[in-house]
């Protein structure tokens, strides 16, 4: 925003431009990753290539699904479907491996709507129950209503639906309206979409505590207690203090944010943390 | 007498132009329109509730349809309206749908629904001469047929609903009672839904 001439001549000033330009770097990277993603949909639809969306997405052979799509529509139908829950499996395989990377880096909630850190957080102590309990209770709605109803109202599925409506030649209005909704009820609870609200996100996040890939760690001889991490992260996690795996979107904020380099990123790490235990 | 003047800072500008684009965007967005009757893609053999439950709306079969026949509405629930385009049944959609709410059907066999046509509307029963209904069918099913007058009727045997008459229908300004679509000719859901 601000940009006055100003001359950059001690050590200090030159970590914080440059902190400035990764910080800058990681959110362009994750937009555009998740852009990029949501304009091969589109131009999937327009040239009628098999490719998928989210929900349901076909590499050659090998079918991915949405764990709680499968749930939820498993649990409408009351049928199993043994090809359709093999895709969820794999699905559910790629986000042990891999985390919470779909909402950091391809969830387009992330960005479209999801302006950091709300008012009002939850509890991290109850958090687990709490994702646990939109998770279930969005599968338990779906057996109800004999309709996969998240799957509706889903913001990935939404936006989805809208860039194959974009390719194909659709109306976009649905996907607005839909938006619309959503980010207003995520300005009324004052809280933010993806760190409190989402089911998906909820159901991810239960799951990838069993993930052993890509953490962050913060190297305690070179932490101080400032509380960047923690402002800049859209969990509002303190990657000094209490480190909970399972809800980290691996999007590089806090590395980037970190004045004294302190924050370590580890390819492979099996020592499974939650939020209970901290060192 | 000298006018108030009024302070209009930047900020309440964009917030009144802001205002007013997005209660004109709503009046847009939930403007009355018209009901589609949901004709369902061609192989929801299924019963249309048990269809609902296991579609899971991730749009591979609006994707993937090569005539554009396929759209999604508002829920994500994909559906057949001959305005885009028409369906001739080539299964694409089948093929991809990961969930098995489209099921393999025999194209031959398989109706998707039943054309109607609005007497009222149709230029042909209003004595215009208007037969380009009857000349895409002809290439198709053959279903639809002129009398001595050049008035068309639908043959409800031969028709399998593929939408291509809705498709070449000059009519498209009005919304009329049962012509959700503003053509004079319309889909119709089978009373015994789809059958294949």
């Amino acid at each position: 925003m601000e940009t006055p001439v100003e001359t950059i001549t001690t050590r200090a000033q030159r970590v914080v431009a440059s902190k400035r330009l990764t910080k800058k770097f990681w959110a362009r990277a994750r937009v555009i990753t998740s852009v990029t993603a949501l304009a091969l949909i589109a131009l999937t639809a327009a040239l009628k290539v098999e490719l998928g969306t989210f929900s349901s997405l076909a590499l050659g052979p090998i079918q991915f699904a949405c764990p709680l799509g499968v749930a939820q529509v498993i649990a409408a139908s009351q049928q199993f479907i043994p090809a359709f829950a093999l895709a969820g499996l794999i699905g559910l395989l790629s986000i042990i491996l891999l985390g919470r990377v779909f909402c950091g880096w391809l969830c387009p909630g992330r960005w479209m709507f999801n302006r950091g850190p709300w008012q009002e957080k939850m509890p991290f102590k109850h958090r687990g129950w709490i994702q646990g309990a939109l998770a279930g209770g969005v599968v338990g709605l779906a057996a109800v209503c004999h309709t996969p109803v998240f799957c509706i109202v889903c913001p990935a599925g939404i936006v989805c639906r809208g860039a194959i409506a974009a390719g194909a030649g659709g109306s976009l209005l649905p996907t607005l309206g839909w938006l619309g909704g959503i980010i207003s009820f995520e300005w009324l609870s004052r809280r933010s979409w993806c760190r409190d609200l989402c089911p998906l996100g909820g159901a991810i996040s239960l799951v990838s505590r069993l993930n052993p890939f890509l953490k962050f760690k913060a190297n305690p001889e070179k932490c101080r207690p400032c509380k960047a991490c923690e402002n800049v992260c859209p969990e509002g996690m303190n990657i000094g203090r209490a480190v909970d795996t399972s809800v980290c979107m691996k999007c590089f904020a806090c590395q980037a944010v970190c004045p004294r380099d302190a924050v370590e990123f580890q390819p492979v790490a099996f020592k499974i943390t939650t939020a209970k235990s901290s060192h | 007498m000298s006018a108030k003047s009024i302070a209009l800072t930047r900020r309440d500008f964009l917030k009144l132009t802001g205002g007013f684009a997005a209660f004109g965007f709503a009046i847009f967005a939930f403007r009355p329109q018209p009901t589609f009757p949901s004709i369902l893609p061609p192989g929801a053999i299924l019963p249309a509730d048990l269809f609902r439950a296991q579609c899971q709306r991730c749009g591979k079969c609006v994707a993937i349809c090569p005539h554009h026949a396929l759209a999604q509405d508002a829920t994500g629930t994909p559906y057949i309206d001959g305005l885009s385009g028409w369906c001739d049944l080539c299964l694409d959609c089948v093929r991809v749908c990961p969930t098995g709410a489209l099921r393999a059907v025999d194209p031959k066999q398989f109706k998707l629904g039943l054309a109607e046509i609005d007497r009222d509307q149709c230029l042909a029963w209003r004595g215009n001469g208007c037969r380009l209904c009857y000349e895409k069918c002809e290439m198709l099913q053959k279903a639809i047929e002129l009398d001595a007058d050049v008035r068309v009727y639908v043959k409800s045997e031969t028709c399998n609903g593929c939408g291509a008459c809705v498709n070449v229908c000059p009519q498209a300004d009005r919304v009329t009672k049962h012509k959700s679509t503003g053509r004079a000719v319309a889909l119709k859901v089978l009373d015994n839904g789809n059958t294949g």
